[in-house]
């Protein structure tokens, strides 16, 4: 038996008693052959040494996220990801959170788009009663009731003085704005008077949570993360325009989610991909709140008693002063997670 | 005890539930699979969610008498075979052990070694971590399901798809290359192991 014959024998041999008689012999009365043995030994000890992690929190929803999202382009193709590309930017809607998160981006990392897209949000109007908590991810609860410490604005025929609270089914409600979205085109109707959102006087502090996780495929990660927030029971806003910082690829996405949901949201948000960067905050907006309120309702009573040709101008800001109300009011209580997904070139 | 031949029925019926419930009972060995092939957390976990998308689209085709934990296995190695190389960090010489306890005590509980023993051992694990991250696939793959998921030769073979003599001759092979590659390794850190040549 030569050293080289065994050498080759003992890179399958996996113990001693696998060797044969002869080769064992010679492991014997070789010192060279013994090192090369426990050599071999000593490289399966470090190739077991190699530990065997657990799969992460999250991980069977991260699964069930992708395949639902495959099931998805496999039924419609890719063309329902064409539908968020075709929102535009609100130029005029600068929300408190999104700017919190600008800066916080900003101090982290590359520019980010203004979240907002023109797609009314899916947002119950202030006035229905909250929905009946649950255990299970359900959805977001909306707003309150109507306090009779609103301001209806004066010379606007349709809202009533002291709104009474509206059964969701009720139709003694003519001030009431319609349970549909408002109009995203402005209406230049000549005569008809443009209905009022009511807003509680409470104070408002928001939770937000901003998450940057690099990913692989933003279109894929986009789609998982939409799918996450749905099974959390979140209202999800995805942002209207991706972007870049000359290094990267970057999309955002917003989402809105009951306060006892939120870490189970952040954490399986965090899992579709490399989580580089988590910040929390909280703001309290109300007097920004009740300012631009205060000249939303006096903006609708103007806009009542303004010339045809003005109107369409001041719907437009009214759209866009509505838009920012209603989504600080679905901030208010609950906590809001921004995700940015980033690919570096 | 969990009846996983009912569970893949289901899930075959399209339950979606069910699946869920097969994702829960193999996601710990599947991902501890694809870690130990791939080297870091962000590719196992791209691959171990892979792996099961792609069993989830494939289940009508599985035959319940096959065992669906080999099943999974031959799914994960084959796409981790089939996959670019890709630019993150794979398991470095700088690594400690990656255990929840972090460190050295993993190894040194237990044991009467003295310290400079447990760390040189430490040192070469991390340095066959490290030639483990250079090898080739192929080889890289044979190692793992021999050495780290105590496959037998025939296991491996169906994992892979090839013939239980060629799984042994590339394992063979695989652990020449990692002997020179270790070998590499020490003579650059200039460390002298017994045995090398």
């Amino acid at each position: 038996m030569r050293c080289n014959q065994l050498k080759k024998s003992l890179r399958l041999a996996e113990s001693r008693e696998a060797l044969r008689p002869e080769e064992a012999a010679h492991l014997d009365s070789c010192e060279n052959c013994r090192q090369e043995y426990e050599l071999m030994r000593r490289l399966s000890a470090g190739l077991r040494s190699v530990p065997s992690p657990q799969a992460p929190a999250y991980f069977s929803v991260g699964v069930m996220a992708r395949i639902s999202a495959a099931e998805r382009e496999r039924r419609f193709g890719h063309n329902w990801l064409g539908l968020w590309r075709r929102f535009t930017v609100a130029a005029a809607t600068v929300l408190l959170i999104a700017g919190g998160v600008f800066g916080l981006l900003r101090s982290i990392g590359p520019q980010v788009p203004i979240v907002a897209s023109d797609k009314p949000p899916e947002i119950t109007q202030p006035t229905k009663p909250p929905a009946s908590e649950s255990t299970t991810p359900g959805p977001v609860v909306s707003p309150g009731d109507v306090s009779p410490n609103t301001q209806p604005p004066s010379g606007g025929p349709a809202v009533n003085e002291n709104p009474p609270v509206p059964e969701p089914d009720s139709a003694e409600q003519p001030a009431m704005p319609p349970k549909e979205q408002p109009p995203e085109e402005p209406v230049a109707v000549a005569a008809a008077p443009r209905p009022t959102y009511a807003f509680l006087s409470i104070q408002r502090v928001l939770s937000s949570t901003v998450l940057r996780v690099e990913v692989k495929d933003l279109a894929a990660a986009k789609a998982q993360a939409l799918d996450v927030g749905r099974f959390w029971g979140a209202s999800g806003r995805t942002c209207v325009d991706s972007t870049s910082d000359g290094q990267s690829s970057i999309e955002v996405l917003q989402f809105v989610v009951r306060p006892e949901k939120a870490e189970e949201l952040i954490g399986a948000l965090g899992i579709l991909g490399t989580l580089l960067n988590r910040q929390d905050e909280q703001s309290d907006i109300t007097d920004d709140f009740n300012k631009t309120r205060a000249e939303y309702e006096s903006m609708v009573a103007s806009r009542n008693e303004a010339p045809e040709d003005l109107r369409t101008q001041i719907d437009s800001e009214l759209n866009v002063m509505e838009k920012q109300l209603m989504q600080w009011d679905e901030a208010t209580g609950n906590r809001t997670v921004t995700l940015c997904l980033v690919k570096p070139f | 005890m969990v009846d996983i031949r009912a569970l893949v029925a289901q899930a075959q019926d399209g339950d979606n539930e069910a699946f869920e419930q097969i994702v829960l009972l193999y996601q710990d060995r599947l991902y501890g699979l694809c870690y130990r092939m791939s080297g870091n957390h962000a590719d196992a976990q791209d691959l171990a969610q892979e792996a099961f998308v792609r069993a989830y689209r494939a289940l009508k085709n599985f035959r319940r008498e096959a065992d669906f934990g080999t099943y999974l296995h031959r799914i994960a190695v084959n796409l981790w075979l089939s996959t670019k190389q890709r630019n993150h960090n794979e398991l470095s010489l700088d690594d400690p052990v990656l255990t929840e306890d972090g460190r050295l005590p993993r190894q040194v509980a237990g044991n009467s070694r003295r310290p400079e023993e447990v760390v040189e051992e430490a040192e070469f694990n991390s340095m066959v971590r490290e030639a483990l991250s250079r090898l080739a696939r192929e080889h890289r793959a044979v190692l793992v399901l021999r050495e780290m998921e105590a496959l037998s030769y025939e296991e491996i073979a169906a994992t892979l798809g090839i013939a239980p003599g060629t799984v042994k001759s590339r394992l063979s092979r695989a652990r020449e290359a990692l002997k020179k590659t270790v070998s590499q390794l020490a003579k650059k850190k200039g460390l002298a192991l017994p045995g090398m040549d």
